[in-house]
C-alpha cells in the first residue's frame, strides 16, 4: 500500500476535481437569472446551507495555516478556533432570520443590496461593496496563491512531473474553479461545498484519531513532550501570550458576524425557519474539521522536539509533512484532496460576492443599469479569477497586506453596519458610512506603514473595537433616521 | 432597546481603556515571543512580557469581551418588546462563561508558579478549561437558539406577517407604477 501513496494522492485529487466540473454542468442548467447565480434562487436546503455556511468559514488556512501556527507557536492560535462556536451563535442570533426576511422583501441578491434597503442609503451599499472589493482582492488572490502551491507540491511529490511553474499550476486549479464557478454561480458553489465540507469533516475525524493512536501515550504525551521544552507552548495562550490570544478571541468571535462569504449564505435558505438546524450543523461541521488544526499542529511540534521528525522547512508544511510521512496512503489522499477543498470552498464564495459588487452593487448604487445581468455576471467572475490570479502572481508585497486585511477588515467595516444595524432602528446611515470608511483606513494604514502593536494585539480589535464605538455614538447624537415603512415593519419581526 | 445601546457603548468604553493601559502600561518588554534555541521554525514563548499587571488587564479584556458576546446575542433575541425571561436566561448564560474563564485565569496564575505537570483529558489545567470550558460553553446558546427558536426568534405568525407585508409593498410598487405611466401618457 505504501507503494501506492503517491498515486492514491493523485487520483483523489483527480476525482475531487472531476467532481467539482461535474457539480458545474449540473448547476448550469439550474441556473436562470442572476438570483440563482448570486443567491440560488433563495431554495437551499438545510444540510447545503449548513455545510456551505461552516465550509467557506474554515478556509484554506485552517488546513495548511492553522496547523502550521498551532506548530509554530503551541496553542495560540487555536483561540481562532474557540472563537467560532461562539461567532456561529453570534451571527445566527443577530443575522439568521433577519437577513433572510430583508432578502425577501426587497429581492435583494447580494448583501450590500440588503444593507443599501435597510438604510435607505445607496452610498451605504456602494462602501459595503467597496470593502467587500478591498479584501475580496486580497483574500481571493492569497486563496488561489495557495490553491497553486498545494497542487505543485502535490504533483512534484507524486514525481507525475519534475518541474512544474507555479503559474501552471494556477492555470490548472483556476480553470477548475473558473469553470464551476461561471456555469453553475453560487449553486455549484454550495454544492462542491457538500463534497468539500464531507471530505474535511471525514479526513479530520480520521487524522485526529491518527494522531492519537500514531504518538506513543497518546495526547498527554504530547502535552508532556511540548510542556518540558516550553511550559507556555502547550498553556491556554501558546507563546504569543495572553493578550495578543484574548484578541483573537474577540475578532474572531464578533468578527464572524461580519463575514460577507459567510453571511450571504444565511440569505439563501428556502425557509426562514431553517436557521434553526443550520446553526447547530454548521457548529458541528465546523468543530469536527477543527479536530485538523490542532492535532498536527501538537503532534508535528512534538515529533520535532523528540527529535523523531526532522524540522520543518517552514511551519506551513506542518499538515502536509503529516500526510506525507504518518498518514495512511488512502486518509492522505483524502486529506490533501479536503485541503484542496478548503481553499476551493472559500475561493468560490468570495468570487460570488466579488462579482455581484462589482456587476450589480457598485453600478446600483451610481444609478448604472447593467442589462443580462447574467451574462455580465459570468464574465465578470472569469475576469476577477484571472485578475486575482495575476495579482497573486505579480503584486509581490501587496498581496501580504491586503491578504492580511481579510478577516480584520470585514469584521471592523460589517459587523457595525450589519449585525448590529439589522437590529437597531436607532443605526443611521451617516454612522455606518463613518465606521466602514474609519475601519479600512485603520487597518491599511497599519499594514501599510507596518505598525507594530504591543503585546501581539490585533489590529482587527483595534479597528472593530473603533468602529462600533464610532457607529453607536454616532447613531445616538444623531437625530432617529426615518425609515420605510416595510423595512420598519421588518425590524419588528 | 436605548438602554441595551447604553451598556453596549460603557463596555466598549471599557474596552478602550484597557487596551490603552495595555498600550501606556511600563512593561519589561512588549514583545510576547522569541524564535526557538533549536528549531528556528518554532516559536518559544517570552517570559519578560508576563507582568503581573498585564495579565489582570488581559483577564478585564477577555471579561469584557464575553461581556460583548453575551450582549450580542441578546440584541439578536431581544425584539421589539422587553422581555424579562429572555434576560434573565442571558445573563445566567454571562455569568457562568465569565465564571468558567475566571477559573481557568485562576488555573493559569497557578500553572506559571508551579513546575508540576497536571493534566486533565490530556492538557494541563488551563489548558483543559480553555478547550473543554470557554470552547464549548455557548453551546448552551445554540440550545437556546434552537429550543426556543418559535417562541423568541421567529414566532409561527411571523412568517405570515413578512408575507403580507411583501404583498402590500408589491401592490404598492405596482400602482406607483401604473400611476408614473398615467402621467407619461397624460404628457
Amino acid at each position: 500500500m505504501e507503494a501506492l501513496r503517491n498515486p492514491i494522492i493523485l487520483v483523489s485529487l483527480i476525482i475531487y476535481m472531476l467532481l467539482c466540473i461535474g457539480i458545474g454542468i449540473w448547476a448550469l442548467r439550474r441556473t436562470k437569472s442572476t438570483s440563482d447565480f448570486f443567491i440560488a434562487g433563495r431554495n437551499l436546503g438545510v444540510m447545503v446551507t449548513a455545510f456551505a455556511v461552516f465550509s467557506c468559514t474554515m478556509s484554506g488556512f485552517g488546513f495548511v495555516g492553522g496547523p502550521g501556527l498551532v506548530y509554530k507557536m503551541g496553542m495560540s492560535s487555536v483561540w481562532m478556533v474557540i472563537a467560532s462556536l461562539i461567532g456561529f451563535n453570534i451571527s445566527f442570533f443577530l443575522l439568521g432570520k433577519r437577513l433572510r426576511l430583508f432578502s425577501e422583501l426587497g429581492g435583494s441578491i447580494s448583501l450590500p443590496d440588503a444593507v443599501a434597503l435597510r438604510y435607505g442609503n445607496k452610498t451605504t451599499g456602494f462602501f459595503v461593496a467597496v470593502a467587500i472589493i478591498m479584501g475580496v482582492m486580497g483574500y481571493l488572490a492569497t486563496q488561489i496563491l495557495a490553491m497553486s502551491i498545494v497542487l505543485r507540491d502535490i504533483l512534484l511529490q507524486t514525481g507525475i512531473v519534475e518541474s512544474i511553474s507555479l503559474g501552471t499550476t494556477m492555470i490548472i486549479s483556476g480553470s477548475i474553479l473558473v469553470f464551476y464557478s461561471v456555469t453553475g454561480g453560487i449553486i455549484a458553489s454550495v454544492y462542491t461545498d457538500i463534497i468539500q465540507g464531507s471530505i474535511m469533516i471525514i479526513g479530520a475525524i480520521l487524522i485526529f484519531i491518527t494522531v492519537i493512536i500514531l504518538y506513543d501515550g497518546g495526547l498527554v504525551s504530547i502535552s508532556q513532550t511540548i510542556f518540558e521544552d516550553d511550559r507556555e507552548a502547550i498553556g491556554p495562550w501558546g507563546t504569543l501570550g495572553m493578550v495578543g490570544c484574548l484578541s483573537w478571541l474577540f475578532v474572531f468571535g464578533l468578527g464572524a458576524s461580519g463575514q460577507p462569504h459567510v453571511i450571504t449564505k444565511m440569505m439563501m435558505n428556502k425557509k426562514v425557519s431553517d436557521a434553526r438546524h443550520i446553526l447547530p450543523i454548521s457548529i458541528f461541521g465546523y468543530f469536527f474539521s477543527a479536530l485538523l488544526w490542532i492535532s498536527v499542529g501538537l503532534i508535528m511540534r512534538a515529533l520535532v522536539l523528540k527529535g523523531i521528525h526532522p524540522e520543518l522547512t517552514s511551519a506551513d508544511t506542518a499538515a502536509s509533512q503529516f500526510l506525507q510521512y504518518y498518514a495512511h496512503p488512502i486518509l492522505a489522499g483524502v486529506v490533501f484532496s479536503g485541503l484542496f477543498a478548503a481553499i476551493m470552498s472559500t475561493s468560490d464564495s468570495f468570487l460570488n460576492i466579488g462579482a455581484a459588487a462589482i456587476m450589480h452593487d457598485i453600478p446600483k448604487a451610481l444609478g448604472i443599469e447593467i442589462k443580462n445581468e447574467l451574462y455580465w455576471a459570468r464574465i465578470i467572475t472569469f475576469l476577477l479569477t484571472l485578475l486575482a490570479g495575476a495579482f497573486a502572481l505579480y503584486s509581490g508585497d501587496l498581496i501580504a497586506i491586503l491578504g492580511a486585511f481579510g478577516w480584520g477588515t470585514f469584521a471592523a467595516a460589517i459587523v457595525p453596519v450589519v449585525a448590529i444595524g439589522f437590529n437597531w432602528k436607532r443605526a443611521t446611515p451617516l454612522a455606518a458610512n463613518t465606521a466602514i470608511i474609519a475601519s479600512l483606513g485603520i487597518n491599511f494604514l497599519v499594514k501599510l506603514f507596518k505598525i507594530t502593536i504591543p503585546f501581539g494585539i490585533d489590529i482587527g480589535a483595534i479597528s472593530l473595537i473603533t468602529s462600533l464605538t464610532l457607529f453607536i455614538s454616532i447613531s445616538l447624537l444623531s437625530a432617529p433616521p426615518k425609515l420605510d415603512k416595510d423595512v420598519e415593519a421588518i425590524m419588528d419581526i | 432597546m436605548r438602554k441595551t445601546f447604553i451598556v453596549f457603548l460603557l463596555i466598549l468604553i471599557s474596552l478602550i481603556l484597557v487596551l490603552t493601559g495595555l498600550i501606556i502600561v511600563p512593561a519589561n518588554s512588549i514583545r510576547v515571543h522569541a524564535q526557538h534555541d533549536l528549531f528556528p521554525t518554532m516559536l518559544k514563548s517570552d517570559d519578560a512580557s508576563q507582568s503581573e499587571l498585564i495579565l489582570w488587564l488581559a483577564f478585564f479584556f477577555g471579561v469584557f469581551s464575553i461581556c460583548l458576546f453575551t450582549l450580542f446575542l441578546y440584541i439578536g433575541i431581544s425584539g421589539k418588546n422587553f422581555h424579562r425571561k429572555k434576560l434573565v436566561v442571558i445573563v445566567t448564560g454571562l455569568i457562568v462563561y465569565v465564571g468558567i474563564f475566571s477559573f481557568g485565569f485562576a488555573s493559569y496564575l497557578e500553572y506559571i508558579q508551579n513546575d508540576s505537570f497536571r493534566v486533565f483529558l490530556g492538557f494541563p489545567a488551563p489548558t483543559a478549561w480553555m478547550l473543554y470550558g470557554i470552547w464549548f460553553f455557548p453551546l448552551f446558546f445554540t440550545f437556546l437558539y434552537v429550543v426556543k427558536f418559535n417562541d423568541w426568534v421567529l414566532k409561527p405568525d411571523d412568517y405570515q406577517r413578512l408575507q403580507s407585508i411583501i404583498k402590500s409593498r408589491e401592490q404598492r410598487t405596482k400602482r406607483r407604477k401604473g400611476e408614473k405611466e398615467k402621467r407619461r401618457e397624460g404628457d
